[in-house]
Order: structure tokens, then sequence, then C-alpha cells
């Protein structure tokens, strides 16, 4: 048994690191029971009955307000009816290789500032998630990478599984060099020694603007591999000291 | 020793070198792990060239034909 500590809680939304403005996060995964509850003569104890319905997931976030820019108030308010979702991973024990993740492609729902006139200005954000809650794993901490190394420690996920996956790509703004490029992929293997690039597990490539690409979200599709063994692999270009900051998780399904 | 024709790009340490290797898809290799290949070749990841087929494509595109690593040391009287 293992328990751990919120304090070091990493909370990536889109190309933001929001860890440092929130408290306090609720994940929350349902299932919707149906009933199928019929008559039953002669049953000594009658009871209901229900079947597997659809799973659903919601998110709660509580923090502290700030408006600077790429701060939680403009990053939420911003994204508040936009019409793509954001891509939001949260990582309970942190964000080393190998921790746990749960990976949402969310709506934000409410957003509410708190403003008492004898404390701190505070908020609290609804998400709703737009498909399941994926059980995943980072792969990338959110740190710097630049042209030395070409990929991370593999995650050992104890067995092949055959229905895809889903991953997320954060690379934060901080990125520098002259003409900078980033192309980070996701590999497999069987025996931990030879890595095979996953199939349709690139992400679109990174460069010094910041767009869609920042911010990516790869489902594996249903039914392809993903062996035993995985982990990230990147390609970085440039001149001048090209450096990413990015983070990567990926769940199986 | 065994060549064969990469069909997805690849990652790995040869023997005896300590840096990893990079083999893009469409590529041959000949240094490939012999522990990897059972799985490489079940799972569809690479398939045996001839040894006229290696030669050919090393003739016809040696750039693209997966190489000795820069850090490889050299062999022994070379």
């Amino acid at each position: 048994m293992s328990f751990g500590s919120g304090k070091g809680t990493r909370l990536l939304i889109e190309d933001v690191d929001l860890s440092a403005f929130f408290s306090g996060t609720d994940v929350a995964r349902e299932m919707k029971a149906e009933e199928t509850t019929t008559y039953q003569p002669g049953v000594a104890a009658p009871a209901r009955s229900y079947v597997v319905g659809l799973l659903n997931g919601h998110v709660t976030l509580r923090g502290y307000y700030d408006s600077s820019a790429d701060a939680v108030d403009p990053s939420i308010r911003n994204a508040l009816g936009a019409a793509a979702g954001q891509v939001f991973t949260w990582a309970p024990l942190g964000s080393g290789i190998g921790a746990a993740a749960d990976l949402i492609s969310s709506r934000y729902t409410k957003y509410t500032v708190h403003d008492p006139v004898d404390g701190a200005i505070a908020v609290d954000g609804e998400i709703q998630a737009d498909g399941p809650v994926d059980d995943g794993v980072v792969v990338h901490d959110l740190t710097a990478e630049t042209t030395t190394g070409t990929q991370g420690t593999s995650v050992d996920g104890g067995a092949a599984t055959t229905n895809g996956g889903v991953a997320h790509l954060h690379c934060i703004n901080t990125v520098a060099g002259t003409s900078p490029t980033c192309t980070v992929r996701l590999q497999d293997s069987a025996d931990n020694s030879t890595f095979a690039d996953i199939a349709a597990g690139a992400f679109t490539a990174m460069n010094n603007v910041r767009d869609a690409t920042r911010r990516q979200r790869l489902v594996l599709a249903a039914g392809s591999t993903i062996r035993r063994y995985v982990r990230e692999a990147r390609v970085i270009g440039g001149s001048a000291g090209p450096t990413f900051t990015y983070a990567v998780a990926l769940a199986r399904r | 020793m065994s060549a064969y024709r990469v069909l997805r790009g690849l990652n790995y340490i040869p023997a005896g070198q300590v840096v990893e290797k990079r083999v893009e898809a469409g590529e041959i290799a000949t240094d490939l792990l012999a522990v990897s290949i059972p799985w490489l070749l079940e799972d569809g990841l690479i398939e045996p060239v001839s040894d006229e087929g290696a030669q050919e494509a090393q003739d016809q595109a040696p750039a693209a034909v997966a190489a000795p690593d820069a850090t490889t040391e050299p062999e022994a009287g070379s």
C-alpha cells in the first residue's frame, strides 16, 4: 500500500501548467445504472435490477484568482464556451515518468470567481469530460528538452494491450532557439530493448508558433496494439539552443 | 549476418555499442538485436531480405541503409 500527498499534483490544461493556481481537484467517474426491474411474482425478496449504462466523467477545480497572462483566470475564461475541447491531464502524484495520470478531453461548464472582503480571491471551475476519463501514465515529465537526448525512460505496462489508447502532449510557452522544431512520438517494445514507433503515435511537429500543436490529443485506434513497454521519443531541430518544455501522458484502453 | 527491411521506425542499441540507433521505415538493418527479431517479425515490423536484396539496397541507396552509428568503435586492424 502506498498513500500519496496531493501537494505535488500536476494539472496541465492545453498549453498551460495551471498546477500553481489550484489547491483542490475532484475527478469523478460515473456509471449510469439503467433499471431493468420486472415483475417478480413469488420472489421472496423482490428487488430492483440494473444493467451497466453509459460512463461519464466530471472534474471540479478549486484555486486562487490570478489574471496574469497564462494564469488561471484568462485560461479558463477564454476556454469557456470554446468550440474545441481542452486537453486536460491530471497527475495527482506529480508528473514524473511512470506516475499515474488521468487524460480527459474536457469542456468547461462553469467558472466562478469568489471575491470575499476578508479573504483571498478564489476561483472554482467545473469540467465535463467529453468522452471517458482515461487512466494513463506520464511518459515525459514537464521538463525542458534540447537537442541533447532523443528519448525518455520507458514505462512498464505489465503486458501488451490491444484496444488502442489516447495520448496527450502539453508544451508550455517557453520555446527557445532560432527556428526551433520538435517532433514527439510514442514508441513501444515487447522486450524493453528495441522500440518501435506506435502506429499513428506521432504528434504533429511543434515550432516557435504557439498554436494547436502545443496542445495535442492523439487517439490510437481501437484494436491497435500497445506493447508492454512504452516511452516517448523526440527529434528537436533548429539553432541557437532550441528548447521545448513539454509533458506527455499515455493511456491504454 | 541477416538483413531485414524495417517496416516501421525502430530504435535500438546494437550489440557492443552504447549509443542508441534510429532506423527509419524502408531502411535495411543488419544489426538488429537477436532477442528482438522474433517479435519484430511476428508483429510485422520487419521482414527478411536476401543477401542480394540487401546488397542491392546498399548499392542503390547507400545513405538510406542503416549504417553503424558514428560512435561505433572501429574494428581491430581497420
